[in-house]
């Protein structure tokens, strides 16, 4: 009788919750805020119960001396009531505060992974592996949330009147948000290829339906679909990529690939065409240049204060797949991988930057100029070397708040005008609004890579990790690259501040949230680039890994 | 070697997925195609959880055809939705975005 | 080694110019002769009485089916876990639990919305 035998215990794994605390926390505010969206009248039916066990599990946790996500806790089951208390009729503020709070206790989480264990108290940083192996708590991992959680706590305030102005503030806005979060916070921390995978989807899935948010607008309803449909082919080819890595080397851990890869008795043709397959398929997920087709239409069809969100952190987010795949799966195979992305690092620095030229609508010369980036932040994944992976992990810091007050300005203008913002709507725009032409100037500086800006700072530091591991002619291509950006960029900044404005051009639009997005993305532009010397070394100390 | 042929097997239907996924503009068939390729990496970790003897690519197909259901629910929503707004499944019709 | 997955690769090949070539082989040398007849209904089917874009077509089979495919597969991991139901004991039980609760999150969402409504 089978039923019978005395029951063999398997090995239970050990799961250690805090290895993921911040994602778990993002998770259970996504589900909670779901039912929040549908409870309509009858918020506080979900809020009480909801607060009531979180502020439990928070006491339990502090008198189990787990002080500050006991803390986090806490604050988040009272924030939510209060929330609904606060706003009784507008569900969409309640949604909006209830996934600020979540975040912004995600990234108290991530200072707190970081001092408990990641730190060992001297500025650097122990790499910690958990869930036998398939998470990697490292500088990769710490970077990528700070990027990603800092991206999505900004866009929150930009996007909130702005999605009100066009009527698609739907409730499942913020859940939506809050996973593709949880699945980029993941992929940058997955250290086997299933995590890799479907933290990849999850994040995916969330911005393909976030890309369509706006249902009657048919722009917005065909960069959803191409974005579905490129997207899904990119996984496919990503997804057949890492089948034949398992069939090469028979683990789907990274580290182990790692080792096994770079054995004699490896199969070198299926590996290769492992390799060649998975670099197409992020190639795809990160926008270089012969995969980037979807980039501008996607950017520009989507709602703006997603395209933000898409520009800032999935970059941050796939760069981290990249990093994690190429330097820790296929260091063997560095002789194949590093000359192609090389290649396609120049092309699309140049490309991205040429065609961003003729551009006249400003959203898809931002896409343009995402694709730009993307070549740059690849100089520090072919140097390989710790200082290229620091650079490229600082770089998207960078990227992602210059691009954030870039984006946040296109909101403010598309507010008033209905519609797409093209170069021409900005003429004039020095005098009649300073500020936000300031801002956005400030901000284009920062991606042109000018001097007391993040951007500079960021480039600074690939470029010296690219001359240092012997790539000066990307490095030369790049800095040419940067002058043809400069050169438009500066050309935009005149159309501002020269011409002057015609008459029955509304102004920008200003709102709290707005005003409070753009002001900390612009401190932080301008922050990074005259004090980056903490964040720097923070970034040098990340370039330990889980190998 | 007969593990080899669900290797040979595996890599035509991505091959024809692939091939559909370029030539096909219907969006249906698109999706179809794409089903097609993630069923030949299924095939693929199947085969090599075989030759391998562990259990990993089992496990990894588990997770792949429950993201690939995810994948169909949230694209033919996309799908339908478009088709009320302009009554056609051609990816290619409509070009208010510059392809 | 490498000799035994030469194939595959000519495989790859054979493959895709098969499929490439089928299509364009079709499209080039196929006769295209379309005439009302072969683009009326099929034998005494009834001719459309409004072929406008935008027709409305049931969502309700459509959105029942897309549930079922959710909540069908993701039964899936329930499986594996009841083979070794004993001998994970209780974590795999509180394991599962969440696994459910979360999926139980999203059945009351749609419930909310109204997907399982017919009318």
């Amino acid at each position: 009788m089978v039923l019978a035998q005395d029951a063999t215990t398997l090995d239970v794994p050990d799961v250690a919750w805090s290895s993921f605390a911040p994602e778990l926390l993002l998770t259970a505010a996504a589900l909670v805020l779901l039912l929040v969206a549908i409870a309509r009248g009858r918020q506080l039916l979900v809020a009480a119960p909801t607060g009531v066990v979180a502020v439990g599990l928070g006491v339990w946790l502090v008198s189990t001396d787990v002080v500050v996500p006991g803390a986090v806790a806490i604050v988040w089951g009272l924030a939510l009531p209060a929330a609904v208390f606060a706003f009784p009729h507008r569900g969409s503020l309640v949604q909006a505060w209830g996934a600020g709070v979540a975040l912004a206790g995600a990234l108290v989480l991530t200072g707190w992974q970081f001092v408990t264990v990641l730190g060992d108290g001297a500025g650097g940083m122990t790499p910690q592996s958990a869930l036998a192996g398939a998470l990697a708590n490292d500088g990769i991992a710490f970077f990528t949330r700070i990027t990603v959680y800092l991206t999505a706590l900004i866009v929150l305030p930009l996007g909130y009147g702005y999605l009100r102005d066009r009527r698609i503030n739907r409730a499942e806005v913020e859940p939506l948000l809050l996973l593709a979060v949880v699945g980029m916070a993941a992929l940058g921390t997955a250290n086997d290829l299933i995590t890799l995978f479907v933290a990849l989807e999850v994040l995916s899935l969330a911005l393909y339906v976030l890309t369509g948010l706006a249902r009657r607008d048919r722009r917005s309803q065909e960069a959803s679909l191409k974005y579905f449909v490129m997207g899904a082919v990119a996984s496919a080819i990503l997804l057949y990529g890492m089948a034949l890595m398992y069939v090469a080397t028979g683990s789907l851990s990274l580290p182990t690939i790692g080792s096994v890869v770079a054995l004699a008795g490896t199969n070198q043709l299926v590996s290769a065409l492992g390799l060649a397959l998975v670099t197409v398929g992020i190639g795809f997920k990160v926008a270089l240049v012969p995969f980037h087709l979807w980039t501008p239409d996607v950017y520009q069809g989507a709602p703006t204060n997603i395209t933000a969100f898409m520009a800032a952190a999935t970059k941050a987010a796939g760069f981290a797949a990249v990093l994690r795949l190429y330097l820790v799966a296929f260091p063997g195979l560095q002789g194949l991988w590093a000359p192609v992305l090389a290649v396609l690092a120049a092309a699309s620095m140049l490309y991205g930057a040429y065609v961003a030229l003729v551009q006249r609508d400003l959203k898809r010369m931002l896409a343009y100029s995402s694709i730009t980036h993307a070549g740059y932040a690849t100089i520090g994944v072919v140097a390989v070397t710790d200082a290229g992976l620091s650079g490229t992990l600082w770089y998207l810091l960078t990227y992602a708040v210059s691009t954030l007050g870039a984006f946040g300005c296109v909101i403010a203008i598309e507010r008033r005008r209905r519609g797409e913002v093209a170069l021409v709507d900005l003429r004039g725009l020095g005098r009649t609004s300073p500020a936000v032409a300031g801002i956005l100037a400030l901000c284009l500086l920062s991606l042109a890579g000018m001097p007391p800006t993040a951007g500079f700072v960021g480039k600074f530091v690939v470029f010296q990790a690219g001359i240092e591991a012997g790539w000066t002619w990307l490095v030369v291509i790049g800095v040419l690259s940067s002058i043809v950006a400069a050169f438009f960029y500066l050309r935009i900044a005149g159309v501002m501040f020269l011409e002057t404005a015609d008459d029955d051009r509304p102004l920008p639009a200003s709102s709290l949230g707005l005003t409070t997005g753009i002001a900390v993305s612009a401190t932080l532009v301008v922050f990074l680039g005259v004090q980056p010397q903490a964040f720097l070394h923070l970034a040098d100390a990340a370039a330990a890994l889980v190998r | 070697m007969e593990i080899g042929y669900y290797f040979i097997l595996s890599g035509l239907m991505f091959c024809i997925g692939l091939v559909g996924v370029l030539l096909r503009r219907n969006a249906i068939v698109l999706f179809m195609c794409v089903e097609l390729m993630l069923n030949a990496v299924n095939l693929t970790l199947a085969a090599a959880a075989r030759m391998w003897a562990g259990p990993d690519g089992q496990v990894f197909v588990f997770f792949v055809i429950v993201v690939a259901a995810a994948e169909v629910v949230v694209g033919l929503a996309i799908i339908v939705n478009l088709y009320f707004r302009r009554g056609t499944l051609d990816v290619d019709v409509p070009q208010l975005l510059r392809w | 080694m490498l000799a035994e997955y030469l194939p595959i690769l000519l495989l790859f090949l054979v493959a895709s110019a098969f499929a490439v070539g089928s299509v364009a082989v079709s499209s080039l040398v196929g006769p295209r002769q379309p005439n009302p007849t072969k683009l009326s209904a099929y034998e005494s089917g009834n001719e459309p009485l409004a072929d406008v874009p935008g027709t409305r077509f049931s969502v309700k089979f459509y959105m029942v089916a897309m549930l079922f495919l959710i909540f069908d597969i993701e039964a899936v991991f329930l499986y594996p876990w009841a083979l070794v139901f004993r001998e994970l004991g209780w974590f795999g039980l509180g394991q599962m639990a969440l696994f459910v609760g979360i999926l139980g999150v999203a059945f009351i969402y749609e419930i909310g919305r109204g997907g399982l409504e017919w009318d």
